[in-house]
């Protein structure tokens, strides 16, 4: 009996055991998802931007400006083109509220150098410039480093050049997948599937070689290992411009598409849905033009949305999306039709025979401002022979009242205040070379801010940081 | 011819065998008090070779016969005594009785054979053979070569060369006793003989026996004089080797006399005083020994080699210990013939002899990779320390290693373990070998003691060891990688038999049985603390089965006791800790394929419906100790850990041990009725299940401990040299992956280990410190996103290397590695490390980096479990441990969570804490008479 208990017992307590389950597997941590892609902005804390499009040489030079609210300790790195060589640093400090500019070659002089800048406090934003007797070329630096990045508004019709530059500024490996979507749909390179791009370095990939003859070319890099940093850079022979990958959106504002006499258009593409409708409205100085053109786009083919035709410049664009898109807005020299009716009107011939005729130079993008502030901060460049103009869009239904101050190194900030009506755009040039390297607003209503800069070098197109 | 010298007469039988020349000898009674003295002198006085006198040397005898006999202190002066006339000395030993005709063989032998010192045969009243002549091993300890039992029949009658003579009956020349300056008085007799041989073989003179002279010497117990004799020896040869020589066999032979030491404990001999002593008194002598060394080695004519040509291979003093121990292990073996020649060849038929040296050969196959390589660093399994001493400095209130330290106690096993390496003389990876194959050989035969209880044969014992230190249980223990469980193994079944084991209804043996208890149940305690809480549960149950058995409700108060005293035995530790979150402490689950559990559920069934019905009870107990333990292996949901579900595995694998011996005694036993033998035919089958699955451990030689992780993880960090020393490193990636403890941020598992690799002083992490928490803060940051700079933030904390752990690459990516890796993979401030490494590694681009640094940024290099430098009077060290003020030369400051103190004297001192040191005093002042205690009764017994 005794052993009868003890087998019952032990065989009651061993199937107890075996109905035990294994413990739920851990979960993964909760950091570490770069794979959120967050728009750009200014953040009160620490930052790093990082501009890919820095070059100093014989002809181009580059300026990196910085804005900042506080006061605030700047790092910049340059990363040198030769293999195993230290990147070159300088370092400065701004008083807040104020703002920088650092002439690339005055640090490094090499050619292609990506640069680094580390912010020591916030709210404080980036730019970088770049520039020759015969382009210029500029756009925000980015701070966040999502793993898919969405680079619109790239061609490669004859006569012009897509490039990508992917800047791994990180210490580990990356491996980079492009996909390429045109008129001709999904553009799959198995050349482009994956690109290594090692630490500390940048690699630019042209795409005439590999998806030549497309007039409307836009691009999704996503990074399989590591992190990069990509930016389009878009040339032809009229001039160069650059602008950096972003996430999609539902809403872009652009407050201004407008600048030097191009003709602008709105590339869109889509952030993976089918039949999106893309309603763009135009807003001028005077007011603005509700559903000034629609497009339905799909998830294969992204469109080129011509604009130049609607309202008279200048004028901001609003885009408006069911779903998530990416967008951008090119302005290209306007090319004559044989009817009359192209371009802006002006004559772009280069020359007739014994006399130099009117020549635009010039060629823009820019990413646009995924949602209005009421807070922006904006680093600006100026450059002899051109004229640098902040560009403010309410695209709201009440009037904004807009306290705007310049900000420079070490000088207190002038201020001054503007009103911007509901649903317009209202444009302030920037005196050229009494050392004002951006501006602080901030509005009673959400705006949205941009610049401009167009001269003799050419145009170029700028988003503001929203703060 | 026959020359007849004046003053000498001879017998004439012996006249016509005896040279042309006679000597003149003279006769040296060595007294020692140990009587025979009369029958010595009046031998002496029968000799058919007239001597020319004799005298006594050594202690004042007594008696009338004494009185007549010039008496000297010491030999030399007798000599001095002895007319110029005399060529030959012939040395007596008190109590030795020459036959008539030994002096004269000796003589004649001394000179047909041209030799300087001859000894003779020595038998003893019996006719037991004493001594014909010694040979010795390199460190001169004797060896007669002959059988302990071995009577005279004249099988050694030959005249031979040897190391030396026994020292009872020698002759020696006058010439060269007076060239080799004379025996050493400060000697013992045996060694002193030998070194007389020596040093005469030095200077070119032969020493022989001659075995016609006959002595009767009886054995005399020497065991008093033992400390000496080996003095003596270690004396005698450091007189006669070259410097070269000794340069090996002064080490070899203190290590092999530690040997001897430490495995005579078990043996129930105590050599400790006399090996101690030996080399205290030859170092206070160190000066005369060199001077004679100098005297014997000045015109020497012999080197080295010719002693050696007089010497034995290996040591006797090993093989002495071999010997003893094979027959101690025969004593515990079933059987009553004891081990001799007759009985071996029975023996190696037994079932029990095969069972054994398969269970011999199992044990050196599944560990031999420990002795190559030490135990794998993977998991709660690292290396032991290399310096034993530090660690046990650390135990008794020192500095705890782990992570960025702390002041808690040192698991106890990290003290078990560097008394084992201090043993073993910091030497390789024996330590770990010592521990590891010991504790294997340990649970098998522990198993057999403690199926002995319940009259389990040898064989059927064997095979249950086996299943139990190697079975599914033992490798799901070690698969977990809980060393100090799977060290435990070993003892477990021993804390079982001595609380079981009958013992006599008297005092001594009583409270020596609880002593033993206590120093078993803490040496358990100390390997795996857990395992403490078995016994008594398991012997409470075993007692009410049997609820009449009067030796079993005393096994429950031994266990009691032994589990009061073996917690005890683990202070300062246990007062640090607490056994319930040990116990809770991560997630019990023992994933197992079904096959192994139901094999031996049918072993256990089997075992309860088959056996006689006592042992069927014990088959029944140790069912329900299988069950319990089963359950508590998978026990995850009732709150238990993975440290409980090692021991639970542990208390399983005991169950189901001793149901395998019950079976496989009730199958072999021939008088069971056919019925219960053809049931348990059903659980052999159980048993060879388990005994495929137990093979299987000898295949990574590892006792089924996992392979080596962390030295090849870790080995980039050698490769620039002291950066290991100043470094640490900060592991990340999923938990199940880190050496021992690790520490989570925001759901990520991470902790900060030494390079080059982590040893077992770091496997568990204290509470968090000041320091801890400011890593912890840094690291938010960098996994917030708030930071590009990373390396930088690691730095004060002397991180240099961050390794991914699991593939943070590709598609089959672990998602922990891989959120870790894009952390790491997003900072400015880290190079990746690419060539030689099988993770993702990055390495900070800051400089300097180190865990000491002083305010003018030399790096001081961890040194030992400390740090040290060059010395800077005026300067700062920054020491980046958790802040305690015990970090010295003061004065001490918490600077940034971390120590700074003063530079001046070079190094960074901890001041142990003075309660948890004298706790650790007082446990091994306990452990000492514990042992000493047991020790004594045993050998009373």
């Amino acid at each position: 009996m005794r052993r009868l208990l003890l087998l019952v017992a032990a065989a009651a307590i061993g199937v107890v055991g075996f109905v035990q389950v294994a413990p739920p597997g851990a979960e993964p941590p909760g950091f570490g998802g770069t794979d959120d892609t967050l728009p750009d902005g200014a953040v009160a804390s620490p930052s790093v931007w990082y501009c890919p499009w820095v070059e100093a040489g014989d002809i181009v030079d580059s300026d990196i400006v910085f804005a900042t609210e506080p006061d605030v300790d700047v790092s910049l790195t340059l990363l040198d083109p030769l293999a195993n060589a230290e990147p070159s640093t300088a370092s400065t400090s701004v008083v807040g509220p104020g703002a920088a500019s650092v002439s690339t070659g005055d640090v490094l002089r090499v050619g292609e150098s990506p640069a680094v800048v580390e912010i020591s406090d916030g709210p404080a934003a980036t730019v970088s410039v770049e520039y020759s007797d015969a382009f210029i070329a500029a756009d925000q630096c980015v701070v966040s480093a999502p793993k898919t990045w969405y680079l619109t508004g790239g061609s490669t019709k004859p006569g012009t050049l897509t490039q990508v530059r992917l800047f791994n500024p990180f210490a580990d490996n990356a491996e980079v997948s492009i996909t390429g979507y045109s008129e001709f749909s999904i553009d799959l390179v198995p050349d482009l599937q994956s690109i290594d791009v090692p630490g500390r370095s940048w690699t630019t990939i042209d795409f005439e070689p590999y998806l030549p003859l497309r007039d409307e070319l836009s691009l999704t890099v996503t990074a399989t290992k590591g992190i990069v940093i990509p930016t389009l850079i878009r040339i032809d022979d009229r001039g160069e411009a650059m602008w950096p990958g972003t996430a999609p959106a539902e809403t872009w504002e652009f407050p201004i598409a407008t600048a030097g006499g191009l003709e602008p258009f709105v590339s869109v593409m889509s952030a993976g849905g089918d039949g999106i409708i893309v309603t763009l409205d135009i807003v001028t100085e005077a007011g603005t033009i509700s559903n000034a053109r629609e497009v339905v786009l799909d998830a294969s083919e992204p469109a080129l949305i011509p604009v130049s035709d609607l309202a008279a410049a200048p004028y901001g664009i609003r885009v408006r999306a069911t779903s998530p898109i990416a967008a951008a807005v090119v302005a290209t020299v306007p090319i004559p039709d044989d009817d009359g009716l192209g371009g802006s009107g002006e004559d772009t011939t280069t020359t007739t025979e014994g006399a130099p005729e009117t020549f635009i130079r010039g060629l823009a993008g820019t990413v646009g401002s995924a949602r209005p502030s009421s807070e922006w901060i904006v680093p600006v460049d100026t450059l002899p022979g051109s004229q640098t103009t902040l560009w403010i869009m309410n695209t709201g239904i009440e009037t904004a009242q807009v306290d705007f101050s310049a900000l420079s190194e070490g000088e207190y900030p002038v201020g001054d205040d503007v009103i911007v009506e509901s649903g317009s755009i209202i444009g302030i040039p920037v005196d050229v070379g009494i050392g004002i390297y951006g501006y602080r607003l901030s509005a009673d209503r959400p705006i949205t801010v941009a610049w401009s800069i167009d001269g003799d070098r050419g145009v170029a197109l700028v988003a503001g940081i929203p703060i | 011819m026959i020359a007849v010298t004046p003053n000498r007469f001879q017998n004439a039988l012996h006249m016509s065998l005896t040279p042309t020349r006679h000597a003149t000898v003279a006769t040296v009674v060595i007294t020692d008090g140990a009587g025979g003295l009369g029958d010595t002198l009046s031998a002496v006085g029968r000799q058919v070779y007239e001597t020319a006198g004799a005298v006594l040397v050594g202690g004042k005898p007594e008696g009338e016969l004494a009185s007549e006999l010039p008496w000297f202190a010491a030999t030399d002066d007798a000599i001095a005594a002895i007319g110029t006339s005399v060529e030959f000395i012939w040395f007596l030993r008190e109590g030795a009785v020459p036959a008539p005709d030994a002096l004269v063989s000796l003589v004649n032998d001394a000179i047909r054979t041209d030799s300087g010192i001859v000894g003779s045969k020595i038998v003893g009243s019996d006719r037991g053979l004493v001594s014909v002549g010694l040979v010795t091993d390199v460190f001169g300890v004797p060896y007669t070569g002959l059988d302990r039992s071995e009577k005279d029949q004249g099988q050694h009658d030959v005249v031979r060369d040897i190391a030396a003579v026994a020292g009872v009956s020698m002759l020696v020349r006058r010439d060269l006793l007076a060239g080799v300056g004379g025996i050493d008085a400060s000697m013992a007799p045996v060694a002193a003989s030998i070194d007389l041989s020596q040093r005469a073989r030095l200077k070119g003179a032969r020493t022989i026996v001659s075995p016609a002279s006959e002595v009767t010497y009886d054995r005399r117990d020497e065991r008093a004089n033992r400390w000496r004799e080996e003095a003596s020896r270690i004396r005698a040869y450091v007189k006669v080797y070259g410097w070269l020589t000794l340069a090996w066999v002064l080490p070899f032979d203190f290590f092999i006399g530690l040997v001897e030491w430490v495995v005579s404990l078990f043996l129930g001999r105590w050599y400790g005083f006399d090996w101690a002593r030996s080399w205290v008194w030859n170092l206070r002598h160190a000066p005369s020994t060199i001077s004679q060394r100098r005297h014997a080695r000045t015109q020497r004519t012999a080197s080295d080699e010719e002693l050696f040509r007089f010497q034995r291979r290996g040591s006797v003093k090993i093989s002495r210990v071999w010997a003893a121990s094979l027959a101690a292990l025969r004593r515990r073996l079933p059987g009553d013939e004891s081990l001799t020649v007759e009985s071996i060849g029975a023996d190696i038929r037994q079932p029990a002899f095969v069972v054994g040296a398969v269970a011999v050969l199992l044990v050196m196959l599944s560990a031999r990779n420990i002795w190559a390589d030490g135990f794998p660093a993977v998991g709660y399994t690292l290396p032991v320390p290399s310096n034993g001493w530090h660690v046990l400095d650390a135990y008794a209130g020192g500095w705890n290693p782990a992570g960025l330290g702390s002041t808690l106690a040192l698991r106890p096993l990290l003290a078990v373990a560097a008394i084992v390496r201090i043993l073993t003389l910091h030497t390789g990876h024996v330590a770990e070998y010592v521990l590891a194959a010991g504790a294997m050989l340990s649970g098998i035969w522990g198993m057999t003691r403690l199926l002995r209880t319940w009259s389990v044969g040898a064989a059927p014992a064997l095979v249950a060891g086996i299943v139990y230190v190697a079975g599914p249980t033992a490798q799901g223990i070690a698969g977990n990688t809980h060393i100090g469980t799977v060290l435990a193994l070993g003892v477990l079944p021993w804390a079982l038999r001595f609380c079981l084991a009958p013992v006599r209804d008297q005092a001594l043996p009583a409270f020596a049985r609880m002593a033993g208890a206590v120093l078993v149940f803490g040496l358990m305690g100390a390997l795996s603390p857990v395992t403490l809480l078995v016994p008594l549960p398991a012997l409470v149950v075993y007692a009410a089965l049997r609820f009449a058995d009067t030796d079993a409700w005393r096994a429950v108060l031994a266990a009691t006791v032994g589990t009061a005293g073996g917690a005890l035995l683990l202070s300062p530790w246990i007062w640090d800790h607490s056994f319930e979150a040990i116990v809770k402490d991560g997630y019990a689950f023992w994933a197992t394929s079904p096959v192994m559990p139901v094999a031996g559920a049918v072993v256990a069934v089997v075992g309860v419906v088959a056996a006689e019905r006592r042992v069927a009870i014990i088959a029944g107990w140790a069912a329900l100790l299988a069950a319990f333990g089963y359950l508590a292996a998978r026990g995850g949901s009732y709150g238990l850990g993975s440290e409980a579900e090692s021991v639970g595995l542990a208390v399983a694998g005991l169950g189901v041990g001793i149901c395998v011996g019950v079976v496989a005694a009730t199958v072999s036993n021939h008088e069971a009725p056919r019925w219960r033998r053809s049931i348990a035919g059903f659980g052999v089958a159980g048993i060879a299940l388990l005994l495929i699955s137990a093979s299987t451990i000898v295949l990574g030689g590892r006792l089924g401990l996992p392979g080596d992780v962390f030295s090849d993880t870790l080995t980039f960090t050698r490769a620039n040299e002291g950066e290991a020393a100043r470094s640490r490193v900060l592991l990340v990636g999923p938990a199940d992956q880190m050496p021992g403890d690790s520490r989570l941020v925001e759901g990520g598992a991470y902790r900060v280990v030494s390079a080059p690799v982590p040893d077992l002083g770091e496997a568990r992490l204290a509470p968090r410190g000041d320091l801890d928490e400011a890593l912890l803060a840094s690291l938010h940051t960098a996994v917030d996103g708030e930071t590009r700079r990373i390396g930088g933030l690691l730095a004060p904390f002397g991180i240099r290397w961050i390794v991914v752990l699991g593939d943070s690459d590709g598609a089959d990516a672990d998602p922990t590695s891989l959120a870790w890796r894009q952390v790491f993979a997003g900072q400015l401030d880290l190079l990746p490390l690419s060539a030689g490494v099988s993770n993702a590694v990055f390495v900070t681009a800051i400089d300097p980096v180190s865990r000491a640094l002083t305010s003018t940024a030399q790096t001081w290099p961890r040194t030992g479990w400390s740090y040290a430098g060059d010395r800077e009077a005026t300067s700062r060290v920054f020491v980046a441990e958790n802040p305690d003020p015990g970090f010295g030369p003061g004065p001490w400051l918490e600077t940034a969570s971390a120590n700074e103190v003063s530079a001046a004297q070079g190094v960074v001192t901890f001041s142990a804490d003075g309660p948890k040191r004298l706790q650790a005093l007082v446990v091994l002042l306990a452990v000492v008479s514990l042992l000493g205690f047991v020790m004594v009764s045993r050998r009373m017994r």
